[in-house]
């Protein structure tokens, strides 16, 4: 009598997450039927996919942002390497070394994790003017590495608290710098924990569009996002071009947080547990 | 004596390491300061200092005291009306928690390993989408005539009521944007907090008899309490920093009617001919400083319940 109450429980949830999964994935279904289709098709048969498929949307669509992806592609890679650079060595020193301030130091960092980023974009934007980076891609990296390297700092650190002192004496005492310590045990052992920093700093920066929208006023230096948001206005209605733009974007980051799962929800759980 | 001696010497060997450390540690967190210090330390400042001035970001640079201040707190209903316009979105933003809190849970409970992970990989993989295009799809489903919102409803014989058009529902239709809300951030960390429970305390719980509910409104929702005040931490400084979305799907309109206050502070800063900087940076600080507030407030309370 129970079994059989748990079992009708059981289907009860696994419809009501299959309900849940269908409303999450239809935006996508309907951006990737939508973008085999030319403009009569869109009118006439509007929910399914045509055969065969319009791959012109496609082809026109790649046309129109390569010159945004070279640029996103840009901007991200040296996002990622500065804020992997940065927090590294930062990390480190908080977790493994000994220094006069460190704990003042280390809520000086715990402040400026608190503060609203999107709320100080214009003064933001106006230190970016007045140091000559306006409508550059530095313009957009830096102040990036800035806001995007506080949360890598503490991951790495929480990270490197659960690897021995040993290690890092034993190489101290082998007459190792601190630097052939940083280059030959901090970053092979930090594997795990840089794969995180990496995803999360790549998605981060590859999907922001307040700030480079507010910097990159030339339409040849716009990164993705900011040229998506601006088929709308110059394409109109024709959406099974603006489908095919989004699904070019959008399916390889899916395909890519899919075979790196693991790696992100652990640096996830990393961040989250040393709340 | 050989003791002492020995000691001695470790002493002084550990001190020149430690000062040796010492110097390295700066050196290695020196670019993470540098950093912080160029490109979030100054901003405020320069928010400060900017907030005194009229400055149009190009030659117009006059002081003008608290004029900024005392124009925003006393003669300006458009900035107070989009103030008061954010307790609408308070309450989604508790709504799509409550709804992520549920589906994790659901989603942990399910027996069958391989179709967890499934849910599990629905919830998370849509996430790294861009936010644009996110919510691009979502103002193509509303459009009307041609968009899905609006195809469904003239199926049934309805007139599409135009909801992001319409400064009544405006809001709604946007809150609602990304429905059912779970995939996210908050989606890892609730699912992973509900893997976190210790099996064996439920087990036995339900040995001696507890229902399911008990059970999670007992012991789990208790043992998650910490992640769940968290997210609302974070949801509420993220609530007034997210005009992301409201400045793509309707850039405060109609009549302003989903101007948020973010979306006031970008406009005046670029949305008209005469950029007002000084005026934006003043509305920056107050926002600012409400936020930090609000998120002191919220940790207060957070410490006050632990306790």
């Amino acid at each position: 009598m129970r079994k059989k109450k748990i079992s009708v429980w059981r289907i009860i949830i696994i419809a009501i997450l299959v309900l849940m999964t269908a409303i999450t994935l239809f935006p996508f279904y309907l951006m990737l039927v939508t973008s085999t289709k030319d403009q009569i098709g869109f009118i006439t048969n509007f929910w399914g996919i045509q055969f065969p498929v319009y791959v012109d949307n496609y082809i026109k669509a790649w046309e129109v942002i390569h010159i945004y992806a070279i640029n996103s592609f840009k901007i991200t890679l040296l996002t990622v390497v500065g804020v992997v650079l940065v927090s590294v060595m930062a990390g480190y020193a908080f977790a493994k070394l000994r220094f006069v301030g460190r704990q003042f130091l280390f809520y000086l960092l715990m402040m400026f994790q608190m503060i609203p980023v999107a709320l100080i974009l214009i003064p933001m934007l106006i230190n970016i003017n007045s140091l000559g980076l306006n409508d550059t891609h530095s313009g957009v990296i830096l102040p990036q590495i800035a806001t995007g390297c506080i949360m890598p700092i503490m991951l790495a650190r929480s990270f490197f608290y659960g690897i021995p002192d040993s290690i890092f004496e034993s190489a101290r005492l082998d007459g190792s710098s601190e630097f052939g310590i940083i280059r030959y045990i901090v970053i092979p052992v930090s594997k795990p924990v840089l794969g995180s920093i990496c995803l999360f700093t790549f998605f981060g920066s590859f999907n922001s569009f307040m700030w480079p929208f507010i910097v990159l006023n030339t339409d040849e230096l716009r990164t993705i996002p900011i040229g998506l948001n601006r088929l709308i206005g110059q394409y109109g209605t024709d959406f099974g071009f603006q489908m095919a733009a989004y699904a070019i974007v959008s399916i390889p980051l899916m395909i890519l947080i899919m075979c790196t799962l693991r790696v992100y929800i652990e640096g996830m759980n990393l961040g989250a547990v040393k709340e | 004596m050989s003791k002492s001696v020995l000691s001695k010497t470790n002493k002084t060997h550990s001190s020149i390491l430690a000062k040796k450390q010492n110097l390295y540690a700066y050196l290695f967190i020196l670019p993470a300061f540098v950093f912080l210090f160029t490109f979030l330390f100054m901003p405020l400042t320069t928010a400060i200092i900017k907030s005194f001035y009229r400055y149009d970001g190009m030659a117009m640079n006059v002081f003008v005291g608290l004029k900024n201040y005392q124009k925003l707190f006393f003669d300006d209903p458009k900035f107070w009306n989009s103030m008061v316009r954010l307790l609408i979105y308070l309450v989604g933003m508790f709504v799509c928690l409550f709804v992520q809190v549920v589906t994790s849970k659901l989603v942990q409970s399910v027996a069958n390993q391989t179709l967890q992970k499934f849910f599990r990989a629905v919830f998370i993989v849509p996430m790294v989408v861009p936010s644009v295009v996110t919510l691009l799809m979502w103002k193509f489903i509303y459009y009307p005539d041609i968009g899905v919102i609006s195809r469904i409803l003239e199926s049934f014989g309805v007139n599409y009521p135009n909801f992001l058009g319409n400064p009544d529902t405006v809001n709604y239709a946007l809150i609602f944007v990304g429905f059912p809300w779970v995939a996210g951030t908050s989606f890892i960390i609730l699912y992973s907090a509900f893997q976190g429970v210790d099996k064996s305390v439920i087990e036995s719980a339900r040995v001696s008899g507890a229902t399911e509910a008990t059970i999670f409104f007992k012991i789990e929702l208790p043992i998650i309490m910490p992640q769940l005040k968290v997210l609302v931490v974070y949801g509420i400084i993220g609530l007034v920093q997210q005009y992301e979305k409201n400045l793509i799907m309707t850039n405060g309109g109609p009549n302003n009617a989903s101007l948020l206050p973010g979306l006031y502070m970008y406009n005046t800063a670029f949305g008209s001919s005469e950029p007002e900087f000084g005026y934006a940076c003043a509305i920056s600080v107050v926002l600012f400083v409400a936020t930090m507030a609000a998120s002191v407030f919220a940790m207060r309370f957070k410490e006050d319940k632990d306790a």
